[in-house]
């Protein structure tokens, strides 16, 4: 609690001791009349203010788990103290978010003694953990000879979720698990989706009798169906490089796009885990359930980029990691060769890789002399290198630009798989 | 980071309070112009009001509160330089002149508080200017009656020159007291 002198109390004695001394010094009432309004007024002032007492408060955050762009409510009920005329109530905003309408600081009177309720309606603009709650208070006696200051601790954690984009198509995995699923596994078993008809072995439920095949062939024929299974999916993050303003660059774009294909591939019963493959390493192993859908985005929000010189090869990824058989979605900007290599060997190692680059191209300068421009040039040049190297090692790469529908990159993304399939890569 | 309003309601207290310091120090110039024997002390005194309105007008437009007080000091020791050439005769105006520069002052903090994000209640701002104007009446009327006292008694003699210095000290320490008690 500050209870302290403003500018006032630290200029008015001297101006009014200067004026005294020089009264007497010079023999001169008049200097001792000019200061008569301040002394009267100083001795008023001080005779009046009292410290005040902390006022009481309750505050309240709800909800504590938004999606970006929602409203966070933040309640307090404060007690204004009587030693102060009016106080004055500011919610510190952390940085990402954004006031709703109202004023901050607000204003509560002494003429009401009673617990008072002031709200704030935030907003918050970019997913995270974030600490919010905390109020400061500021009142001043009756001459704003001394002020008040205080903090009113309320302070509670808010997770702000990245708002997720609704994806009509998803990367489709080369190989099954073997739970149920959304999946039309490749293998022939029990399952809705028609595979094949073949003569019929004892102990085939007569259900499954092809009789049309039958009927022609003399003898009983079976329909075999595609089962439905689930898939594992990894998505590994790039947290090794971030580029773009701070709130609004590649780390961002990175972590919602992650966000919508975890909530994508959930929602079709799939098992999905996530990686932060940078300086440090986090991870979170594959699972499905709401329960995991939240443990999932809880991973994503810790998503931070930490520098770090040292090389990082998957040979630091956990094995349990990375189950088999498991697509490993990679969400990269493409700028840190740690990342490609690393990619590039699980590619290596037999597991189905995708890529979608997150394009740092729109966060880069405009290039201005020539020779930024054939810089420049050289950059793209080399990146469109890097692809193709992905491209034959049969990874599909597509860039997922700033503003651009993350629907759109994995459509292509499977585009390119289909034919590769076709292709027989 | 101040609001843009907040910004603009402090533009009114600033631009009031330069404008009464300048009219006081053109006024207190004029006077000392008018009615002066020396006229170096009135060049002293025009000097040291312009060094005052520019000094206060830096201040608020800056938001140095603690400048301010610098810029009221030099008002004063304007005044007191054109009273010092006047001779002897008693300048019944100096409580109205101790008034205005306890406006001009509080004019200057206020436009430097509402400079920050602050909450405005227009009924308690009302109440805080009655609250000063009722002060600042008080006081000059304080200092008219003691200027009538000292000229009604012909001067200073010296005995009131000492009962004035111990009032000085007295009151020095009222100050201390009441400071250290709050």
């Amino acid at each position: 609690m500050i209870w302290a002198p403003t500018a006032r109390l630290l200029a008015y004695p001297w101006l009014v001791a200067a004026l005294l001394v020089a009264a007497i010094a010079a023999g001169r009432p008049e200097l001792a009349a000019v200061a008569a309004p301040l002394t009267v007024l100083l001795l008023v002032g001080l005779a009046t203010s009292r410290r005040p007492q902390p006022p009481g408060s309750r505050i309240s955050i709800s909800p504590q788990r938004v999606v970006e762009g929602d409203t966070v409510t933040v309640t307090a009920e404060v007690s204004p103290p009587a030693e102060l005329e009016v106080l004055e109530i500011g919610l510190p905003l952390p940085p990402g978010f954004q006031l709703e309408g109202q004023a901050n600081p607000a204003a509560r009177s002494r003429a009401d003694p009673s617990p008072q309720s002031v709200v704030f309606a935030v907003r918050p603009l970019r997913w995270g953990g974030y600490s919010l709650g905390d109020l400061s208070v500021r009142g001043f006696d009756d001459f704003r000879l001394r002020r008040f200051e205080m903090t009113l601790p309320g302070q509670m954690e808010v997770r702000v979720y990245p708002g997720t984009d609704r994806l009509r198509t998803l990367i489709r995995p080369t190989s099954t698990h073997v739970y149920a699923g959304s999946r039309v596994a490749n293998q022939k078993g029990e399952g809705i989706e028609f595979a094949d008809v073949r003569p019929y072995i004892a102990g085939d439920r007569i259900r499954s009798v092809n009789w049309r095949v039958s009927a022609r062939h003399g003898d009983l024929y079976v329909n075999q169906r595609h089962p439905e299974r689930n898939v594992d999916v990894v998505l590994l993050l790039d947290a090794f490089t971030h580029v773009g303003p701070s709130g609004a660059g590649t780390l961002e774009q990175m972590v919602r796009g992650a966000a919508s294909l975890a909530s994508a591939w959930l929602r079709e019963r799939d098992r999905v885990g996530v990686i932060g493959f940078g300086g440090a390493l986090r991870w979170l192993e594959v699972g499905g359930g709401a329960r995991h859908a939240y443990q999932l985005v809880d991973a994503l929000l810790d998503t931070r980029v930490v520098f770090s010189y040292a090389w990082k090869g998957i040979d630091v990824i956990p094995v349990r990691l990375l189950p088999p058989h498991a697509l490993i979605v990679g969400l990269t900007p493409l700028l840190d060769p740690r990342v490609v290599t690393a990619l590039l060997d699980l590619r290596g190692r037999g597991f189905d890789v995708a890529v979608i680059e997150v394009s740092p191209t729109p966060h880069v300068e405009a290039a201005g002399s020539t020779i930024e421009v054939m810089a420049q040039r050289v950059w793209h040049l080399d990146r469109e290198v890097l692809r193709s190297r992905f491209l034959r090692a049969g990874v599909a790469v597509v860039p997922w630009g700033e503003g651009d529908a993350l629907d759109v990159a994995v459509a292509e993304v499977e585009l390119w798989r289909r034919r590769a399939r076709l292709r027989g890569h | 980071m101040a609001s843009a309003r907040a910004t603009s309601r402090s533009l009114i207290p600033a631009a009031l309070a330069v404008s009464l310091g300048a009219a006081l120090a053109a006024t207190v110039a004029l006077r000392a112009s008018f009615d002066g024997e020396r006229a170096p002390i009135i060049g002293l005194a025009a000097a040291t009001g312009a060094l005052s309105v520019i000094v206060l007008a830096g201040a608020v437009a800056s938001d140095r509160s603690n400048a301010i007080g610098w810029g009221i000091g030099l008002l004063a020791i304007e005044y007191a330089t054109s009273v010092l050439g006047e001779g002897s005769r008693i300048d019944l105006a100096a409580p109205l002149i101790g008034a205005l520069l306890v406006i001009i002052a509080e004019l200057a903090y206020t436009s430097c508080e509402w400079r920050r994000p602050h909450a405005f209640i227009a009924a308690v701002e009302l109440r805080r200017w009655l609250r000063i104007g009722g002060v600042v009446v008080f006081g000059t009327l304080v200092g008219l009656v003691a200027l009538a006292l000292t000229s009604v008694a012909g001067g200073v003699p010296p005995a009131l020159l000492v009962v004035g210095g111990g009032c000085v000290v007295a009151l020095m320490v009222l100050f201390a007291v009441l400071h250290r008690q709050v």
